[in-house]
C-alpha cells in the first residue's frame, strides 16, 4: 500500500510540482463546501470530491488506472476541475464582499497571485518560439526539404536527428531510413537503423565507410547532416559522398553507387 | 485560390456547425438565452455532431483499409443528409420557448467592462496560439498521418516516420485505429485545399481554444443563473489561470494553449469541460431526453480524438451520472447514462484488440 501511495504521489508532484495552484484548488474546494450555498455544493463541490475519490484512490490506481494508462496515469488528473473550482470559490468570496470597489481589489489580488504562480505559457522561455513560416516548422526543415525535392521527386534520405521529426510534416514525398521511431516511438527501431543512428550521433567519430555501405544496402541516395569541419567535402569524397548543396547550416550529400 | 479556401473555411468551420447544432440545441434549451449563448451552444453541438459522424464513418473504413477519399465522400453525404433531416424535424413548441435569437442590448458599465476584458484575454490567447509557434515532436506521427492521407489517400498503412508502405497498423499506429482525429484534420485540409500542417498548426488552434472558453461560458450560465457579470468574471479567471497553470508540461492548460491541435489536447481542453457542462444540464434540467442523445454523441466525439478520450469520457459520464442518480433518486438516469457510454465500450474493444 505504501508503494502505491508513493507512486501516486510521484505522479501528483510531477503534475502540480508544488505550485501555488494546488493549494488554491484545495482551499477553493473548502470554501465551496463551507461557504457555498447548498445548490453550489451539490453542483460543484460534491461532484469534485467524487472525481477526486475515483482518481486519487490506491485501489483504483493499482487495479484500473495503472492497467489502463500505465505511465500515463497523470492524464487522469485532467479530470480534476481545478480551474472551475478555483474560479467558483473566488466568486463566492467576491459575492460576500458587498462593496464593488473592494470586490474589484480582491479580484485583482487573486489575479496577481495567479499570475505570480508561474511563468506565462506564451513566454519564450517556456514553450513558444519565433514563428518562421505558416507551417510552424523550423525553417531549416522546409529549406532542406525543398532542396531535396529539387534533386528528386521522391528522395530517399538518411536524415539527421535535428530535422527528422519535421521534414515529413512538410512533404511526405521524402522517404527516410528512420525518423522518430529511432527514439522508440511509432514502430521502434531495428539493428540497421540503430547502427546508422549511432554512427551519426557523433559525426567526428562516424564510420563513413559503414554508413555508405548501409545506405547502399537499403538504397538510400542522400544524407543530410549538420555542417561539421570534420565532414568536409574533400574528406567525405574518400567514402564516395559528393556534396550537393549546403542549406541553412546543413550539408546534403549524395552517395555514389 | 486562397479566397476559395477562406470562403469554404468560413462555411465549414463557422456556419456549418451552427446549422447542424440548431435543432438539438433548441430541443435541449427551452429557455430564453441571449445571443452569445445561442451561438456558442449551437456551434459546440454542431461541431460535436460533425466529429461524431466522422468517427462513425472513419473507423470501419480504416478497419477494411479503404481509401481516405471514401471517408471524405461519405462524411460529406452524411452531413448533407443530416442537414436535410433537420429541415424536416419540427421542434415541439414549448410555451416558454423562444424560437428567435433575442438580443439583450441593455448592459451596465461594469458588465460591459468585464465582458470586454474577458473577450480581450480570450482573443489574445487565440491570436497567440495562431501566430506563435510551439514545436512538438509527437507531430512526427499525428500531422504526418494527416499529410499521408491528404497526399497519398492512405489511412495508417504508411509508416509516418519513414514513408515506407507497410499495409497494416504498426506499433503506435494501432492506437489511431479507434481514434482517427488525424484524418479529421486531413478532411478539413482536403475540403479547403490547404496543407494539413497549416490546418493543424495555424488554423485549428484559434478555433479550438475559443471553443474551450465557449464551454466555460455555458457552464457559467448554469452556475450563476445568467448573472452576466459573474459569468464574465468566471471565464476571465479561468483564462488567467490557464495562462499561468504551467507548473509542468502535463497540465490541462498547457495542453490547451500549446498543442491544442492534437486529439488528446482537445479531450483535455474542450471535451472534458463540455462533458462537465452536459452533466450539469442533466442535473438541472427536467427534460433530459435530448441531453442523453447529446451525451451519447459527445462520447462518440471523444472516441474520435484519442485513446484517452475513449476512457476519460466514460469515467466522467459514469461517475457523475451515478452521482446524479443518487442525489435525485432516479435510477433510470444510471441506465440511460450507461447506454450513453456504449461508444466507449465499442471503441474501447477496438483499442484493446489493436
Amino acid at each position: 500500500m505504501r508503494e502505491t501511495w508513493k507512486e501516486m504521489f510521484a505522479f501528483f508532484q510531477g503534475y502540480y510540482n508544488n505550485g501555488l495552484i494546488i493549494f488554491l484548488y484545495m482551499a477553493s474546494l473548502l470554501i465551496i463546501m463551507l461557504l457555498g450555498r447548498e445548490k453550489l455544493r451539490k453542483l460543484i463541490g460534491w461532484p469534485t470530491l467524487v472525481i477526486m475519490f475515483l482518481v486519487y484512490n490506491p485501489f483504483f490506481y493499482r487495479y484500473i488506472w495503472q492497467k489502463c494508462f500505465h505511465y500515463g496515469y497523470w492524464r487522469v488528473f485532467w479530470l480534476f476541475p481545478v480551474v472551475i473550482v478555483v474560479s467558483v470559490a473566488v466568486l463566492i468570496v467576491v459575492d460576500r464582499i458587498k462593496q464593488p470597489k473592494r470586490q474589484g481589489i480582491f479580484l485583482l489580488i487573486i489575479l496577481i497571485l495567479i499570475c505570480g504562480n508561474s511563468k506565462n505559457v506564451f513566454s519564450k522561455q517556456l514553450f513558444y518560439t519565433n514563428t518562421q513560416n505558416i507551417y510552424k516548422l523550423p525553417q531549416e526543415a522546409i529549406d532542406v526539404s525543398d532542396a531535396l525535392l529539387q534533386l528528386d521527386t521522391e528522395p530517399k534520405v538518411v536524415m539527421c536527428s535535428q530535422l527528422y521529426s519535421y521534414v515529413r510534416q512538410y512533404s511526405t514525398d521524402i522517404k527516410m531510413m528512420y525518423g522518430r521511431n529511432i527514439e522508440g516511438y511509432i514502430d521502434g527501431w531495428n539493428e540497421r537503423t540503430a547502427e546508422m543512428a549511432s554512427n551519426l550521433q557523433q559525426l567526428e567519430k562516424a564510420d563513413w565507410g559503414r554508413v555508405g555501405e548501409l545506405m547502399k544496402q537499403e538504397q538510400y541516395k542522400y544524407i543530410v547532416i549538420p555542417q561539421n569541419e570534420n565532414c568536409s567535402e574533400e574528406y567525405m569524397k574518400q567514402f564516395s559522398f559528393i556534396l550537393l548543396k549546403q542549406v541553412d547550416g546543413y550539408d546534403i550529400f549524395e552517395i555514389l553507387y | 485560390m486562397w479566397l476559395t479556401s477562406i470562403i469554404l473555411g468560413i462555411l465549414l468551420l463557422g456556419i456549418l456547425p451552427i446549422m447542424l447544432g440548431d435543432r438539438i440545441w433548441k430541443e435541449i434549451y427551452r429557455e430564453q438565452n441571449d445571443t452569445l449563448s445561442q451561438i456558442i451552444g449551437r456551434y459546440l453541438v454542431g461541431t460535436i455532431v460533425m466529429w461524431a459522424i466522422f468517427q462513425i464513418i472513419a473507423v470501419p473504413l480504416i478497419l477494411v483499409k479503404a481509401s481516405f477519399s471514401m471517408a471524405v465522400i461519405l462524411w460529406e453525404i452524411s452531413i448533407f443528409s443530416t442537414l436535410l433531416l433537420q429541415s424536416v424535424w419540427k421542434v415541439k413548441k414549448h410555451r416558454h420557448m423562444y424560437s428567435h435569437i433575442c438580443i439583450k442590448t441593455h448592459r451596465s458599465k461594469t458588465e460591459k467592462l468585464l465582458f470586454v476584458l474577458m473577450c480581450a484575454v480570450i482573443i489574445c490567447q487565440c491570436v497567440a496560439c495562431v501566430i506563435g509557434t510551439q514545436y512538438d515532436e509527437d507531430d512526427a506521427r499525428f500531422v504526418v498521418n494527416a499529410l499521408e492521407a491528404f497526399d497519398h489517400d492512405s489511412m495508417l498503412l504508411i509508416n509516418p516516420a519513414t514513408g515506407e508502405y507497410v499495409g497494416t497498423w504498426v506499433g503506435e499506429l494501432a492506437k489511431d485505429v479507434p481514434s482517427p482525429w488525424t484524418f479529421y484534420i486531413a478532411l478539413i485540409a482536403k475540403i479547403l485545399n490547404v496543407h494539413p500542417t497549416i490546418i493543424a498548426h495555424t488554423i485549428l488552434p484559434g478555433i479550438l481554444v475559443a471553443m474551450a472558453y465557449g464551454c466555460y461560458w455555458l457552464m457559467a450560465e448554469r452556475i450563476f443563473k445568467k448573472n452576466f457579470s459573474y459569468c464574465c468574471m468566471f471565464v476571465l479567471i479561468i483564462a488567467v489561470i490557464n495562462m499561468h497553470f504551467t507548473n509542468s508540461e502535463q497540465t490541462q492548460a498547457v495542453f490547451l494553449l500549446t498543442r491544442i491541435w492534437q486529439g488528446k489536447a482537445v479531450v483535455a481542453g474542450v471535451m472534458l469541460p463540455f462533458l462537465c457542462y452536459l452533466m450539469m444540464l442533466l442535473y438541472q434540467l427536467k427534460t433530459k431526453k435530448y441531453i442523453y442523445y447529446l451525451v451519447f454523441l459527445t462520447d462518440i466525439a471523444c472516441c474520435l480524438l484519442s485513446g484517452m478520450g475513449i476512457f476519460l469520457s466514460a469515467i466522467v459520464i459514469g461517475s457523475l451520472g451515478l452521482y446524479i442518480a443518487i442525489i435525485q433518486k432516479k435510477l433510470d438516469v444510471l441506465l440511460k447514462v450507461a447506454l450513453s457510454c456504449i461508444p466507449t465500450i465499442l471503441y474501447g474493444i477496438v483499442y484493446i484488440i489493436f
